[in-house]
């Protein structure tokens, strides 16, 4: 049965971890983008498409990595609150 | 100036899948996010509402990316579609093609509105607590319709073995789409998928003689698999004689997390399977020996893991696994008194940690080889029956069985029982959801 309360050094390392997530996803979001524009497809359809993905890709990408960034900066919150209990 | 239009197919299919693998990285963040977030000690009420707030999170921003580039695959896979047929049409060669689709109105297929529904499941001891299927019936902007049932599902392990305890919890999201002409195909679907559910749970309820309905197959299923362990090493009271013939105790503890994500992606018909993304974190904790309260030895450390896999499918070797990595540990040795150090210190040390897992299924019972070969070849009515018959043999996952009869599905004699169903619906556009 464990104790109330936070490992401090695991959730600094949680919190990289979980922002390092945010990276990762807008690199894929760039990338996609970048991999959509190499397709070999031209005309008014592909126009449409790639306009419509690169704008609708950005913003739940965003929207994402927005919530990511937030949990994270919550976590670390927690840990520098869990530091300062530990130190009274 | 006018240039000339077309597409080649392949591009566009080969992007389409590259869209669905992006689809379950996305899942499988999920699931890593929320593996990495449960492993770490932290217990009270902060952590809870911490780790529930993750999944509330997800569920408002990665499913929907992910269901986003899943439609944006499926639009694509219609573009290659249409360029065939185009192709074929003008008895040409699909690379030498020339589009005629032109309509201007290839804009990526959205959701607009869909319902969900949920399944919750429970029993065993503690083994399936966690599962639970949901259905969502999604309106797309181009006046389809489609259901998508997610599975999902927790089974606890746990071993001792000498001195260290281990646990782990094995995760999996399973996401099958169906495509649908109306909405009332769609509820039609979307309740036969809850009927199966049910019946599969509870073969005794009277839904049971509707476990064969016929179902289509689906259009796409993405598996997600993840591993959340932990394991807690201690060596408690262990006695030490120093030079001088004294005895002091030892206790050390050193805790480790893993979370390993893992997407395979199935394609009913090609039966196509990639490995998607795995993923690993690690937390070394601190490990301290005291003797008499002065002579100590003090240790921390940080894993640095990098994982490497490879899928193939060749029928017998599902996957296989490679962890490898370096763990850099700090640590003193001396007589800590006053606040000073007194002694030798020794010089970083660096351990190296190899681990490899392969599932094989060559020598598994015919019974599981079928199921198998049955889920890659999108063999879904095959699939349930081999399923249904493992389940009527009894399946032992380490020293948990699996066990089902006519009238129940058990785990470790634990009965699961259906709890309960949940019915909303999202309007995108305005934000209304009911319940």
């Amino acid at each position: 049965m464990g104790m109330e309360g936070m490992d401090v050094e695991s959730g600094q390392l949680t919190a990289r971890h979980i922002a390092n997530k945010g990276d990762v996803l807008a690199d894929l979001s760039a990338s996609l983008t970048s991999e959509l524009h190499q397709v070999q497809w031209v005309g008014p359809d592909r126009d449409v498409f790639v306009d419509q993905f690169t704008v609708d890709i950005a913003a739940t990408v965003h929207a994402a990595v927005t919530e990511i960034a937030r949990i994270a900066h919550e976590l670390n919150d927690r840990i520098i609150r869990q530091q300062a209990v530990s130190n009274e | 100036m006018s240039r000339e239009i077309g597409a080649d197919p392949d591009a566009l299919k080969a992007f389409a899948q590259r869209l669905h693998q992006a689809a379950s990285e996305v899942d499988g963040m999920y699931v890593n996010i929320r593996g990495t977030l449960h492993a770490f000690e932290w217990i009270g009420p902060d952590a809870d509402a911490i780790r529930s707030e993750w999944d509330t999170s997800a569920r408002r921003t990665l499913v929907p990316l992910a269901a986003y580039l899943r439609s944006a695959a499926a639009h694509m896979a219609f573009e290659a579609g249409q360029q065939i047929s185009v192709s074929q049409g003008n008895g040409a060669g699909p690379r030498t093609a020339r589009a005629s689709t032109g309509s201007g109105d290839s804009k990526p297929v959205t959701v607009v509105k869909y319902w969900d529904k949920s399944v919750d499941l429970s029993g065993g001891e503690v083994v399936v607590g966690g599962t639970s299927a949901e259905f969502r019936i999604e309106q797309l902007s181009n006046g389809k319709f489609q259901v998508v049932e997610t599975f999902k599902g927790d089974a606890g392990v746990g071993a001792k073995l000498g001195f260290a305890d281990g646990s782990g919890t094995a995760v999996i999201t399973a996401t099958s789409t169906y495509g649908a002409s109306s909405l009332k195909n769609a509820q039609q679907i979307q309740r036969a998928l809850e009927i199966r559910t049910v019946a599969a749970v509870n073969p005794g309820s009277e839904s049971a003689a509707m476990f064969f309905t016929r179902l289509p197959e689906p259009e796409s299923i993405s598996v997600v698999s993840g591993v959340e362990g932990s394991i807690a090493a201690g060596t408690p009271g262990i006695l030490l004689t120093s030079s001088k013939g004294a005895y002091g105790s030892s206790a050390a503890d050193a805790s480790a997390t893993v979370d390993i994500v893992g997407g395979v992606t199935m394609t009913p018909g090609h039966a196509t399977v990639e490995t998607v993304s795995f993923g690993i974190a690690a937390g070394i904790g601190a490990a301290e020996t005291m003797l008499g309260g002065a002579f100590g030895q003090s240790a921390a450390g940080e894993g640095n893991l990098s994982v490497e896999t490879t899928v193939t499918m060749d029928g017998t070797h599902v996957a296989s696994v490679s962890v490898d990595g370096t763990l850099d540990a700090t640590g003193s040795t001396g007589l800590d008194f006053a606040g000073m150090h007194f002694g030798p210190t020794p010089p970083n040390d660096s351990i190296a940690v190899a681990f490899q897992a392969d599932i094989n299924v060559a020598n598994a019972p015919p019974e599981i080889q079928q199921l198998v070969l049955d889920l890659q070849a999108g063999n879904g009515q095959q699939a349930e029956a081999a399923l249904k018959q493992l389940l009527a043999h009894g399946v032992q996952v380490n020293y948990q069985v699996y066990e089902g009869d006519s009238s129940s599905l058990r785990v470790d004699a634990g009965p699961v029982e259906f709890k309960g169903v949940g019915s909303t619906m999202h309007q995108i556009r305005s934000g209304q959801v009911t319940v």
